[in-house]
This record gives structure tokens, C-alpha cells and sequence, in this order.
């Protein structure tokens, strides 16, 4: 049987175990709210690997060994350093966000009820903006990736992987998602466990050190110029992603509320070494002066030489579990915000039936639409995720302050995000995109801190404490 | 130029974990909100 067929049928496979697990979880989803948002109650393990599963994407798996092959040691802590501290940075955002809207859905209940309607509609706007094209940057680098490593046409693998995703995440919603996550984090796992020791017991730790002293020293300067930029400024973009990412808000809803700064501690430090150890295979590919065709591919290249046939399925399943956790995670969030911030607002008198269905055809609907629009291939990964991150930026300090700060004033809030996105996007093209990030998150912070000090609101926070009690009463 | 991105990235960043952090040593003094609801007290605690 050749690679291909047989690396088909592990993702077929993988994908039937994923359908069969929605369905059964399926049957305990009987409220829009289950859907959505879950109950309220998820615990240590179930919500730390749920965050796990959304945030360790494929690029996760391959673009860390991509950018310590290209900046050596420093490039693989910055990867790590710029998505692990995001999470970690979320965990207090998280536990007030429980405190103070304890019945909240979506980040839209937060923007909608702290600031005003131009701040709300602006927001939505953009977040619609982040969300799908965050969900494009999974197809398109999912298929991308398949089709480099794994020789599964681009064409298969895009349609392969939105199908199974869609058909599993629309059966159970939020529960569904969240409970697959467990095993596909498990999964990851063995990848970041299992590949990097393997490869290292063949080759030998000192004879890489070595290689790397002579064959690219400055690949071990912890101090390169281009490294911590991008470690710093990728943090940036890093945590303004997850701020905005309403899948980091419909977790911190979900779960338990004294467990919450542990789950979200733990999952950051747990994603820390995801892309750590999968970076430490391209080393092996400095030390041992071996590259392969695309620089992006090192991670599976060295372990198919070091591990055989077998260490790359390991691979497949790893990376595939990846790509079809975030993607299912993205198409959750984003129906769930359209159903609470646009659907609700349209039809507010719909019953929990009609909620229910609305969402699972949103759930289908969204997924095709993603799936069409992945299929051509018209951007790299992480060009999209840098474009992204300067919007991304713009609304870190309007969400901070807003959720600590009675003083943030919603039209300061407002005009913040607006010139921040301006100006950097005006830096991304005329400096350079890393800069255009940085520029952002100044904007956004000086325009919100000077702005509220001279022109100092002082919200109401019980207004954002009702704001669950209040739908519930009118839904009832 | 490059020193200058370098220093501007990393500040922004200590300014964003010292916003974020900022609540549990009592940064922003005045975010109590007035519900007196139960839970409540002890989340502002924790926040100072």
C-alpha cells in the first residue's frame, strides 16, 4: 500500500473516531446555551486541554522548528515565550470576566454592555474580520501541509478536514468540542513526547552541540537581534489574539470559577513546551547540516531520517489532530458569537428549539463557506496570522482596561481601536509587519490610558453583572 | 532602528503583564464595583 493511501486512511480513521465521539457526546446537548457556551462547570482537565486543543495549531507543530532553524535557540523560545505567555496573561482576564459577568455568553456581551454601540458594532466587525480569517489560515496551512509533507493533495486534505470538522462540531456544539479536545491533546502529546527522544537517542545530544559550534554558531547567540524582536513583538501579537478570540472567553465562561486561574496558568505552561520540543528537531537539522526542500517542513523531515515510516503516521496524527481541534474551536466561537450577537438581536424572541437549530445550520453553513474560501491557495500561514495580529493589537488595552478600569471612557475606547488599526497598518506597510504590530498596541495603549485620564468615565459594573440574569429573565 | 523596535516591543509587553497582573497588588484602586450580590467579595479581594 503506498504513503498516500495509508496516510488517507489514518486520517479517515481518526476522523471516524472523532464523528462517533460527537455523536455520543451529542446526546447530553439539549439547550442552545449547552451548544454555545457549555455549562458552566468544566473542570482542571477537560477545560486546560480544551484550551490545549484550540491554541496548539498545525503551525504550532511546524513553524517552530521553521523559526529555530532560521534564528537557532532564541527562535524556538521566542515561539514558545509568544503563545504560552498569552494564555498565562489571560488567567486574570478570565477569573474577573467570571466575576463580573457571571452569566455572560460571548466577548459581544462584554463589548456590548461596558461601551457603547459604535464601539460594539466596530468590534464585531473586526473580531467577524480576525475569526474568519483566522479559520482560513487553518485550511489553507492544514491543507498546505498535508499536501508538502504528507503528499495528500491540497484539494483532498482542505475538503478531508472542514468535512469531519463541520460534521462533528455541528452535532454537539461547544460539548462536543471541548470533550473531543481531551483525546486530540493526548494525541498531540505523543508527538511532543515520543518524536524528539527517538531522534535524539539515534543521533546523540553532544555530536548536535557540537555540529551547531561548527557548522552555524550564531544559530546558539540567545541574544540575536531579529530573535528577540520577534519574541516580543510575536508576544504582542500572541496576546492580543487571545484577548479578542472569543474562544478564550467562552472557556473562561465555561469554566469552573475557582479553577479558572490554574486551568488557564496550566494550559499556557503546558503549551510553552509544545512548540519547544518540536524545535528542538531542527537542530538536528543545523547540527547535522542536512535541509530539507522547504524550510518548513524540517520538523517531519528529520524525524522521517532519525525515526522511520512510523515516527512520521506519528507525526500525521499529531499534526492532523492539531489542525482539526482549532478549526473545530474557531467554527464554535464564531457561531456562537453570531448566534448570541447578531441572531439574538434579530429574533429575540426565539425559543431554545429554534436557538438550537439556528446554530447547528450556522455550524454547517460557516464551515462550507470556510472550506470554499480555503481552497485556493493565496496566502502563507503566518504572513495572515502577522496581518492579523496589528487588529489583534489595537484592542488589547480597550479590553484590559476595560474589564479593570471604571475610568476607560467608551468613545477614548473607541478611538483607540480605530487609530491603532490605522497606524498599524500604515507601519505594516511602510516599516515592516513586526513593527506594525508594535505600533498598534502603542497606539491602543497610550490613546486609552491619556484619553481616560483626561476625559475619566465611571462605569457601573453592575451593569455588566446583570447582563446574563437580565436574558435569561427575558428568554423565561 | 532595530534597537529601537527591540526596546518599544519589550516595553509594551512589560506595560500589557503589568496591566494584566496589575489588579492582585491593587493597580486600579477605585474598580470595585457596587453589587453586593454573593461571590462577589471575594473576587475584589483577590483583585485588591
Amino acid at each position: 500500500m503506498s504513503a498516500f493511501s495509508v496516510n488517507i486512511l489514518v486520517i479517515l480513521a481518526l476522523g471516524a473516531i472523532f464523528i462517533a465521539s460527537s455523536w455520543y457526546i451529542s446526546k447530553k446537548v439539549s439547550t442552545a446555551d449547552d451548544y454555545i457556551s457549555g455549562n458552566g462547570k468544566l473542570g482542571v482537565a477537560f477545560g486546560t486541554t480544551s484550551l490545549l486543543a484550540f491554541w496548539i495549531t498545525g503551525n504550532t507543530i511546524m513553524a517552530a522548528p521553521e523559526a529555530a532553524y532560521g534564528m537557532g535557540v532564541i527562535g524556538a523560545i521566542a515561539y514558545s515565550f509568544l503563545g504560552g505567555v498569552a494564555v498565562v496573561a489571560f488567567s486574570p482576564l478570565g477569573k474577573r470576566i467570571h466575576a463580573i459577568i457571571p452569566n455572560g455568553k460571548t466577548i459581544g456581551d462584554f463589548y456590548k454592555n461596558r461601551f457603547d454601540k459604535k464601539n460594539y458594532y466596530f468590534f464585531l466587525f473586526m473580531v467577524f474580520i480576525y475569526i474568519f480569517g483566522l479559520l482560513m489560515t487553518q485550511g489553507i496551512g492544514g491543507g498546505l501541509l498535508l499536501e508538502q509533507t504528507f503528499h495528500i493533495p491540497y484539494e483532498l486534505a482542505v475538503v478531508l478536514t472542514f468535512l469531519i470538522v463541520i460534521i462533528y462540531a455541528s452535532m454537539g456544539g461547544f460539548s462536543s468540542v471541548t470533550g473531543i479536545a481531551f483525546f486530540q491533546v493526548m494525541l498531540i502529546f505523543v508527538v511532543v513526547i515520543v518524536v524528539p527522544p527517538i531522534v535524539y537517542f539515534n543521533t546523540g545530544v553532544a555530536p548536535i552541540y557540537e555540529g551547531i559550534q561548527k557548522l552555524a554558531p550564531e544559530k546558539l547567540d540567545l541574544l540575536l537581534p531579529s530573535g528577540i524582536l520577534f519574541m516580543f513583538a510575536g508576544a504582542m501579537m500572541g496576546i492580543g489574539e487571545v484577548f479578542m478570540d472569543n474562544t478564550f472567553w467562552q472557556r473562561a465562561y465555561a469554566v469552573r470559577k475557582e479553577k479558572l486561574m490554574s486551568i488557564f496558568s496550566l494550559a499556557g505552561i503546558g503549551w510553552f513546551f509544545v512548540p519547544l520540543a518540536t524545535a528542538t528537531l531542527a537542530f538536528v537539522a543545523i547540527g547535522t547540516d542536512q535541509a530539507p526542500e522547504q524550510v518548513n517542513q524540517v520538523a517531519p523531515y528529520i524525524a522521517e531520517i532519525y525515526g522511520g515510516e512510523f515516527v512520521s503516521w506519528v507525526f500525521l496524527v499529531g499534526v492532523w489532530s492539531a489542525l482539526a481541534s482549532t478549526i473545530a474551536a474557531i467554527l464554535n466561537s464564531l457561531v456562537s458569537l453570531i448566534l448570541n450577537d447578531v441572531y439574538k438581536s434579530i429574533n429575540p424572541n426565539a425559543d431554545n428549539k429554534k436557538l438550537l437549530k439556528m446554530a447547528k445550520v450556522l455550524t454547517v453553513v460557516i464551515g462550507v463557506l470556510a472550506l470554499l474560501i480555503s481552497l485556493p491557495k493565496f496566502l502563507t500561514m503566518l504572513q495572515m496570522l502577522i496581518f492579523l495580529g496589528v487588529i489583534n493589537a489595537a484592542f488589547v488595552f480597550p479590553i484590559i482596561y476595560g474589564l479593570f478600569w471604571k475610568k476607560l471612557n467608551a468613545d477614548v475606547s473607541f478611538w483607540a481601536a480605530i487609530l491603532a488599526v490605522i497606524g498599524g497598518y500604515i507601519a505594516y506597510y511602510t516599516i515592516g509587519s513586526l513593527q506594525g504590530v508594535v505600533v498598534s498596541g502603542w497606539i491602543s495603549f497610550l490613546v486609552c490610558w491619556i484619553g481616560s485620564l483626561v476625559k475619566p468615565a465611571n462605569y457601573d459594573w453592575e451593569k455588566l453583572y446583570r447582563v446574563g440574569a437580565v436574558q435569561e429573565v427575558t428568554r423565561k | 532602528m532595530m534597537a529601537f523596535w527591540i526596546t518599544a516591543s519589550i516595553l509594551l509587553f512589560l506595560i500589557v503583564i503589568a496591566s494584566t497582573f496589575g489588579p492582585m497588588v491593587g493597580l486600579y484602586g477605585e474598580m470595585e464595583y457596587t453589587s453586593k450580590k454573593e461571590g462577589v467579595g471575594q473576587d475584589e479581594r483577590f483583585f485588591g
